[in-house]
């Protein structure tokens, strides 16, 4: 299925299908840096601008190495791109995705995205998380906090504001659990603390209120359990819950518009209302929620501001309507794929942790 | 630990495998090592299957995984590694293995080559086998977890 009976539109689709070129196998999409539009980064490190009605603006090689795409970020007049190799920075010209060099930062990255106060940020594994600010230059160097000794392996990070603490780094750490640090760019320490869950590998997380000085956030574990936050940096005690129905591999938990999305192995997800709900204070166990279920073989997806989800399959990059599946759920999510389901909440069973990472400098190279 | 060899050859082309205390606890802090959930028959099995289909690059290494029902991979390495590489032994010394992929952190930077020839078609021929689905293949690509 991929229409939906909408409010008096029963023809609205669901999703449409971008159209790529021919040769370009994509592996990662995303939202333009710099404006209205959207990035695809394909499998041999190319990527590919359009705008949103999916004309090609400019496709472009954009790793050292040549391999896959898994992050795009940008800040200022500077765009980075990430892959398992290195980070590429990219000081920008005139064109979108303009440049005359690059820096590389001979670290693999696990993706990459920006802080409000204009730093790139990549979670690189156990090798900690790295920090980068432009304007870059040949010699521009990056921040690498890390901890030894532990099974934090930053794997995503994001980033929050609130206007008690500032700005916040939150992190999925694997098996290390979720950690989360106030962030100041160019200090010597990071105090991060974790919160650990006995055997639960914690594999994305996202902000709740990504517009508003919030530090609610929801993690995800590979299995498929949510672990939501009111304040990712004080909460002690999350509410960790379960779908029994969620099918496969996780892989992504998005949030837009008081919605959750969960992209597994098997399918996408939108849990109607749900941040909406927990955010706002309100019961979430014993609760049913609607549960509207598109069936694929998920790759990756990420959100395009509050109106557009494209999501990856092995095939084709879909094009959701954020808005238009908001707008329909509950009430009008009555035909199809449409499910109504409980929560179980499972008894917490977090360690909470304080860990000091140290900052290096990991000089780049130009290419 | 010491170093011993698994008591069979690989069916395929009986190639003997040995155990390396070095990816097994005793090596150094960066050494990657096998996930202490894995029997050595497991270990083994993850060699045989990688020999038996075939899932060699152009200088002979074989590489392999171990499914985890329908769509997932077990995790082979303390550092949820799910791939693992076999090196091209010499001729008529036994083979051995250690956890691999996920980001490529495993050498000083002026020492990291990109892995793209061999993972192309090393993966390639786990969709063909059906070791692995497309979308799986994709994302192993990228460094993330299936």
């Amino acid at each position: 299925m991929n229409r939906l009976p909408g409010n008096g539109d029963r023809s609205a689709p669901l999703f449409t299908r971008v159209q790529l070129p021919k040769g370009f196998e994509v592996c990662w999409a995303g939202p333009q840096p710099f404006r209205d539009g959207f990035c695809f980064g394909s499998d041999d490190g190319r990527l590919l601008f359009t705008d949103e009605k999916g004309a090609q603006l400019r496709l472009g090689a954009a790793s050292d190495s040549g391999e896959a795409i898994n992050g795009v970020a940008g800040v200022g007049t500077a765009m980075a791109v990430s892959t398992r190799q290195e980070v590429n920075l990219f000081p920008l010209l005139d064109n979108v995705g303009g440049h005359d060099f690059s820096v590389v930062i001979p670290h693999g990255a696990h993706g990459i995205t920006t802080t409000p106060s204009g730093y790139f940020i990549a979670p690189l594994g156990r090798t900690g998380i790295m920090t980068v600010k432009p304007p870059l230059s040949p010699s521009s160097r990056a921040t690498v906090y890390s901890d030894d000794g532990t099974d934090f392996s930053a794997y995503r990070v994001i980033s929050l504001h609130s206007a008690a603490d500032g700005e916040v780094m939150a992190c999925a750490g694997r098996l290390g659990g979720i950690g989360a640090a106030k962030f100041s760019g160019g200090q010597q320490t990071q105090h991060m603390t974790t919160v650990t869950f006995k055997a639960l590998d914690i594999v994305d997380l996202c902000a709740l209120r990504s517009e508003a000085d919030s530090l609610a956030v929801a993690a995800l574990g590979r299995d498929g359990t949510l672990i939501l936050f009111q304040d990712i940096l004080h909460d002690r005690q999350p509410l960790r819950i379960r779908y029994d129905a969620v099918e496969g591999v996780a892989y992504r938990i998005l949030s837009c518009r008081g919605d959750i999305f969960l992209l597994t192995s098997k399918a996408l997800y939108l849990l109607a209302g749900l941040a909406g709900r927990f955010v706002a204070g309100e019961p979430v166990e014993g609760v049913t929620t609607p549960v509207f279920v598109v069936r694929a073989e998920g790759v990756d997806a990420n959100l395009c501001g509050e109106e557009w989800l494209l999501v990856v399959t092995p095939d084709e990059v879909r094009k959701f309507d954020v808005r238009l599946m908001h707008d329909s759920t509950p009430q009008d999510l009555s035909q199809g794929e449409i499910r109504d389901w409980n929560p179980k909440n499972f008894p917490l069973e977090a360690e909470r942790r304080h860990l000091q990472q140290r900052s290096t400098r990991v000089p780049a190279g130009a290419a | 630990m010491q170093d011993h060899e698994h008591p069979r050859s690989t069916a395929r082309s009986q190639y003997r495998y040995l155990f390396t205390a070095k990816h097994h606890g005793g090596g150094s802090k960066g050494d990657a090592m096998w996930h202490p959930s894995l029997s050595e028959d497991d270990e083994f099995g993850v060699f045989d299957r990688a020999d038996d289909l075939e899932l060699s690059d152009e200088a002979g290494n074989l590489y392999g995984a171990l499914p985890d029902g329908e769509g997932s991979l077990r995790f082979l390495g303390t550092w949820q590694q799910q791939i693992s590489k076999f090196p091209c032994a010499g001729e008529g010394a036994p083979w051995h293995g250690y956890p691999l992929w996920a980001l490529n952190d495993s050498a000083p930077p002026s020492r990291r080559k990109p892995s793209r020839g061999w993972a192309t078609a090393v993966f390639i021929r786990m969709v063909e086998t059906g070791l692995i689905t497309r979308g799986m293949r994709i994302r192993l690509m990228k460094g993330d977890h299936v």
